[in-house]
């Protein structure tokens, strides 16, 4: 069971005021998640689990230790007090640790925590796989998935006043469904599980696994792609995860230009493309709290493919003589007023990819990196999808895709297939994609 | 704990469930984390709890919570019955689990030393003299370190009468030399292997010769040109090869895979049922072996989180496919009487899977030396240690870049070079392994972070193998400007 703040602030307070005169951070978080699995049209497992931490910190000048537990017990608390302690007084001084923050106004977002997911039961689960069994059994295709509803809290209490509290439930959907060579796959992320359309996914699983059957062979080479929204999802936020400033300053990442110089400023992209994170956003909010505890604003990271703000570090923010920029809690990238219909409809000849898998870097310092498509394929001519081809692997840089668009349809929330990370983005058509071998995989 | 474990059990029972086990589990983790002559991290984490599995009208249903007190014991093992019941109103087949006698045992792993006997400051100090060290070469810009150790104690009690408790320790060591200049940056890491050892692995190792030498070599790397697409004679190191095993035999031998259970998170597999036994895998020089017994390596357990005592089986004979990695529920689908052993959880909170055991590879009859080895190939690339990694959903095709590459030309090791990978599928690549070094060149590697499973769980095994070649391999070039 999650812990409310009455209960959880009551706690940290409590472990603050035993230990006076002591610089300390204390945190707690705990989660009740529910989960059920399915595969070849039947349930495999089904659980229910019950997590809490405790987290311990403790600081001296410039030293600090860290120690965690699972136990709310006065004897074990007090144990995890005396381990940070015992960790502070042998680590040497960190001459990059920064001091504690005071307290901190964080932007209000919109409501994350819904009762009805909380409560979502096992047999509330099994109620909607049924019924997606049900459609998957009728075309005679295999549906596999995950169907996971959980509410989680976490609370942060520094000796200097730093406290914030928040309370959410996730619901996580995601279905693939099979049939004799093909394969179709969806998934969303909802804060409610009220808004899950279960049935919709499965729907949309269902047309890719029986479009996607019998593909023809295509050879590797540069193609035009129409990239759907949950390939877009996991090609933005790779491109953020190397968007540290202090890695570009360092000379280690694509973004740097030498001699302690990076490209915050420069156009880097197409300027048709805007990507920024923020909280507050309807579609896709988020825990508006980041590193120690620093409130998470509106942040654009790239504006008509000018780099706007990289990501820094309490430290290196204060080295640079600026202000700190935490990694971002979601993505919103600007779409069009075009739907994917539209996109397709416009291409002469391309490639419609559903998703991508197993994307890991290749080279960080161009950003190229390595991955597969996956369940459905598509070949397009003339406006018209054609007919489903092989699956490839793709040698690519998000950065070049994102010079290469060419057309954006609306921005939907997706969640990317690689990283499992929401995104807010649109379905984008991007020339000379570099797809570099066959996969057989189906 | 037993008394605790017992009421679970009869709880279950007396509310319906036709087998139930629980495993109670206490995790400790130290890290410490290093860099450029500073400790940014100390941190000791300890997580505790117990799980309950029940079967109920041959449906599973598992609940966990971290409250080990005699009402939550039976208020999860209440809930794990009501969990299965709900499960079983979409039940295809109901669960069987194959035989296993029941075990009262203790097994620990065979450490000399427990690394949380050992003062944190001696710990510290390796970190900063090999941060130093490493600091020392020129073109060295950033030195990383980290040393963690795991403890797991965990105790399983099953319906059918088992009580077993087992400590396993792991070490895992990782330090990283970063070279930057004229537009560039290169990495280059100490290849010593994560085990399941105590402190004493850190202790048999030389590090400051390695720390420099691995700087050395990262410098090297960062003036190394670039390497070219072309197809090239492979020779892999065993600190390269144990993800190339891991990746393209392991989890492609997985039955759960095989079954269709894991296809909308980690996929299928091209290695169906129906090729057991008659799927030509490899050359005949391939002998792969599944094993949770190999001393130190990553996934040795005595038992499994099904309560199956730990064993060693072939996967691949000559070549030739011909055991899956199983677990108690899945044996009987490919008409084993008995589990090989492979259930695993990551945590007290998780449902155990089917996870990989030790899978390596069988060193060759032949008397061959590494440098033989070498000596016999006219035109090709030697890789050691991990780099970029990456394999589609039913490990057929595949991409593999290394730590550091070096070309071997007329049986010489030459010049090092750069942002190279080998791709192919994965029985063309196995097929064209045409020589293993001998046993005393076998090396005892492994993974440490091995993601599988929704919600997902890690896990770490092992994948020893000799310095091994395949011929006329495709090379791809993944150098360039942005």
């Amino acid at each position: 069971m999650i812990l409310e703040e009455k209960e959880i602030k009551g706690l940290l307070e409590g472990i603050i005021a035993e230990n006076p005169g002591k610089e300390m951070t204390v945190g707690a978080s705990a989660n009740e998640t529910g989960s059920t699995r399915f595969a070849n049209n039947a349930i495999t497992t089904n659980g229910v689990y019950n997590r809490l931490d405790l987290y311990v910190e403790v600081t001296k000048g410039k030293k600090r230790g860290i120690a965690v537990v699972n136990e709310l017990s006065p004897e074990k608390i007090r144990e995890a007090v005396g381990r940070a302690d015992a960790l502070a007084d042998v680590a040497p001084e960190n001459a990059e640790l920064m001091p504690s923050l005071g307290p901190q106004a964080y932007p209000q977002v919109p409501p994350l925590y819904f009762p009805g997911t909380a409560e979502f039961s096992p047999g509330q689960r099994a109620e909607a796989i049924i019924s997606v069994i049900e459609k998957a059994k009728k075309q005679s295709t295999g549906a596999a998935g995950f169907f996971e509803t959980g509410s989680y809290s976490t609370a942060g209490l520094n000796s200097k006043g730093l406290y914030y509290y928040l309370k959410a439930t996730r619901s996580y959907y995601s279905n693939t469904l099979r049939s004799e060579g093909g394969s179709g796959w969806a998934s969303a992320e909802e804060e409610d599980v009220g808004k899950m359309a279960t049935g919709e996914l499965a729907d949309r699983a269902l047309k890719k696994t029986l479009d996607s059957r019998s593909p023809k062979s295509l050879a590797p080479g540069k193609y035009t792609v129409i990239l759907e929204p949950a390939a877009v999802a996991d090609m933005v936020w790779f491109m953020l995860y190397n968007f540290a400033a202090r890695e570009a300053d360092e000379g280690r990442s694509f973004l740097s230009l030498g001699e302690g110089k990076n490209r915050l400023g420069e156009k880097l992209v197409s300027p048709d493309v805007t990507i920024y994170s923020d909280p507050t956003f309807p579609e896709n909010p988020a825990f508006p709290v980041g590193e120690d505890g620093l409130p998470l604003k509106k942040t654009v990271w790239v504006e008509k493919g000018v780099v706007k703000n990289l990501i820094y570090t309490r430290f290196w923010a204060e080295k640079k003589g600026r202000e700190p920029v935490p990694f971002p809690p979601n993505i919103i990238m600007e779409g069009a007023n075009h739907t994917l219909e539209d996109v397709v409809k416009s291409t002469k000849k391309g490639i419609l990819v559903s998703r991508f898998w197993y994307i890991r870097d290749l080279n960080p310092m161009i950003l190229l990196l390595t991955g597969l498509t996956r369940d459905g394929v598509f070949l397009i001519e003339n406006g018209k999808v054609s007919h489903p081809v092989n699956n490839f692997r793709f040698n690519e840089s998000p950065v070049n895709v994102l010079r290469n668009v060419e057309m954006m349809s609306r921005a939907v929330r997706a969640v990317g297939g690689e990283t499992g990370q929401s995104a807010v983005v649109p379905a984008l058509r991007v020339k000379e994609f570099n797809f570099a071998s066959v996969s057989d995989a189906v | 704990m037993k008394e605790l474990a017992e009421l679970a059990l009869d709880t279950a029972k007396s509310r319906g469930a036709s087998y139930a086990d629980i495993r109670i589990c206490r995790y400790r983790n130290q890290y410490i984390f290093g860099r450029d002559k500073r400790i940014e991290t100390t941190a000791d984490t300890e997580d505790a709890g117990f799980g309950i599995r029940a079967v109920v009208n041959g449906a599973w249903g598992f609940a966990s919570s971290y409250r080990l007190e005699k009402a939550e014991v039976q208020r999860i093992a209440a809930l794990a019955v009501d969990v299965a019941r709900a499960s079983s109103r979409l039940l295809r087949q109901p669960v069987e689990l194959v035989p296993e006698p029941a075990y009262q045992d203790h097994w620990q792993s065979p450490i000399q030393k427990n690394p949380f006997k050992i003062p944190m400051e001696k710990k510290i100090d390796l970190i900063l003299k090999i941060n130093e060290e490493m600091l020392k070469v020129d073109g060295i810009k950033v030195a990383t370190a980290y040393l963690n150790f795991n403890e797991m104690w965990k105790y399983f009690v099953s319906t059918e009468g088992s009580f077993i408790e087992q400590d396993l320790m792991f070490t895992n060591p990782n330090f990283t030399a970063v070279a930057v200049g004229a537009g560039d940056s290169q990495t280059r890491s100490i290849q010593v292997p994560p085990e399941q050892k105590g402190y004493e692995l850190i202790e048999s190792i030389d590090w400051v010769e390695k720390a420099r030498k691995t700087a050395e070599e990262a410098v090297e790397k960062l003036k190394a040109k670039e390497g070219t697409a072309g197809k090239k004679d492979l020779i892999l190191m065993p600190s390269h090869l144990c993800l190339t095993i891991h990746e393209s035999i392991g989890h492609a031998t997985e039955l759960d895979r095989a079954l269709g259970w894991e296809a909308d998170m980690a996929g299928t597999t091209f290695v169906t049922p129906d090729k057991l036994g008659t799927l030509k895998y490899g050359s005949p020089l391939m002998n792969i072996v599944g094993d949770k017994l190999l001393s130190g390596a990553l996934g040795t357990a005595g038992y499994d989180d099904d309560g199956v005592k730990s064993r060693r089986f072939f996967i691949i004979k000559e070549g030739i496919f011909v055991g899956y990695q199983t677990t108690r529920e899945l044996a009987r689908f490919v008409k084993e009487k008995e589990s090989t052993g492979c259930a695993y959880a990551d945590s007290w909170s998780s449902f155990p899977l089917q996870r990989m055991p030790n899978v390596w590879l069988k060193p060759g009859d032949k008397p061959l030396t590494l440098d033989q080895l070498i000596s016999d190939t006219e035109d090709g690339l030697l890789f050691d240690g991990m780099g970029s990694f990456s394999i589609d959903q039913q490990r057929y095709n595949f991409q593999f870049g290394g730590d550091a590459v070096w070309e071997i030309k007329n049986g010489k090791v030459g010049d090092m070079v750069k942002n190279v990978a080998y791709q192919s599928k994965t029985t063309d690549f196995w097929g064209s392994l045409d020589a293993v070094c001998s046993q005393e060149h076998w090396e005892n590697w492994g993974v440490f972070g091995c993601g599988k499973g929704e919600p997902m769980q890690p896990a770490r095994m092992g994948h020893g193998s000799a310095p091994a070649r395949f011929r006329r391999v495709n090379i791809i070039s993944g150098g360039g400007k942005l």
